[in-house]
């Protein structure tokens, strides 16, 4: 570390105290390696990361959960919906890949992520699918 | 000349930093990570987990919040500053207190200021008789070798407050430990004239680091 004047002039001064200070200061310097400290940070930071992006994919399925009880016009239909979702997940495994992809699409780290069955992640791709669905048909129809 | 290439370097890597460049930001971490740690390290008497765990803090939250350094100071009193808000926040979640330094047995009082290699573990002790501010401005001070502006910036205090704090914290362990001030002032009727300690009170002090 290189010495400020404040430093040499404790060094050189006559007042014991500041010749104490100077010393003990001296003893208790030490280089702390940065590389194991840096690590912490890393993964502190990835755990960031995951957390944001369940909040991302926790908003998908609030909006999607929104809109769908509109499509559906009840929210017991809705649940139902899930439930019946949540039974046939894996027979629709593929699609579920793909939709969960566009509900995360705002935290591109998820992209990696598939979604398990029946976890949040899969019910909010369901119900975006659904969705996606719904207004398809509505489209078709009119 | 050599210097001046040294500091635009430095310059560009905290320019880049706080742009949000994030390797610019991990070189600074690298070079500021050992001197954060030791200023918590003392601030929190020597604890290194705690310590370390603000450090970790400070690095999070200055990378969230780098658009707030302005760029007229120096980094490393941002940093400091920083750290010290997170030591502070911390003692207000944990506002355990603790007895500082047990002075009971004159033995003890003595081998605190008049050995001649002075412990780690006897400054952090001392260091637990001053208040928080003036304990930083110490470390800060006498540890780091800021200046009085860059203390005052990394305390967020005006330079002539520093001064004082600075003032005032050495006189509180004159008083405490009972020792001569060379240049006379305030200086104690029971002191001694040689280095070291006379008498000691035992005392509680500052809450530090849970």
């Amino acid at each position: 570390m290189t010495r400020s004047t404040t430093q040499q002039d404790a060094q050189h001064s006559n007042d014991p105290l500041d010749q104490w200070l100077s010393k003990a200061f001296d003893n208790a310097a030490e280089e702390l390696p940065a590389a194991d400290f840096i690590r912490r940070i890393e993964l502190v930071e990835d755990k960031a990361n995951n957390i944001t992006r369940r909040v991302v994919l926790f908003g998908a399925l609030l909006v999607a959960a929104a809109l769908s009880s509109l499509q559906f016009e009840s929210v017991s239909g809705l649940l139902d919906f899930i439930a019946l979702g949540r039974e046939s997940m894996h027979a629709v495994s593929d699609q579920i890949a793909s939709a969960a992809n566009v509900a995360a699409i705002s935290s591109p780290q998820s992209e990696r992520v598939l979604p398990a069955p029946g976890s949040l992640q899969g019910i909010a791709a369901l119900l975006l699918l659904a969705l996606t669905a719904s207004w398809l048909s509505e489209s078709a129809a009119q | 000349m050599n210097r001046n290439h040294a500091n635009a370097a430095t310059s560009a890597v905290v320019a880049l930093a706080m742009s949000g460049d994030r390797e610019a930001f991990g070189q600074l971490v690298v070079g500021h990570s050992s001197s954060v740690r030791q200023f918590l390290r003392r601030l929190c008497r020597g604890d290194a987990a705690v310590a370390d765990d603000l450090a970790q803090s400070t690095f999070e939250k200055a990378w969230r919040k780098r658009a707030s350094f302005r760029g007229d100071g120096e980094v490393r009193s941002w940093l400091m500053q920083i750290a010290f808000n997170e030591f502070r926040q911390n003692l207000r979640k944990h506002p355990r207190s603790q007895t500082s330094v047990n002075l009971d047995e004159s033995t003890e009082a003595e081998q605190l200021l008049s050995a001649d290699d002075p412990r780690t573990e006897d400054l952090d002790r001392l260091l637990g008789e001053l208040s928080e501010t003036e304990r930083a401005a110490m470390v800060l001070s006498y540890g780091h070798g800021y200046s009085h502006r860059e203390i005052a910036e990394a305390l967020a205090q005006p330079v002539g407050t520093v001064k004082s704090l600075i003032h005032r914290a050495k006189e509180r362990i004159r008083q405490r430990f009972q020792i001569s001030d060379p240049a006379g002032s305030n200086r104690n009727s029971a002191a001694t004239t040689a280095p070291g300690v006379v008498a000691a009170r035992s005392t509680t002090g500052e809450p530090a680091c849970e």
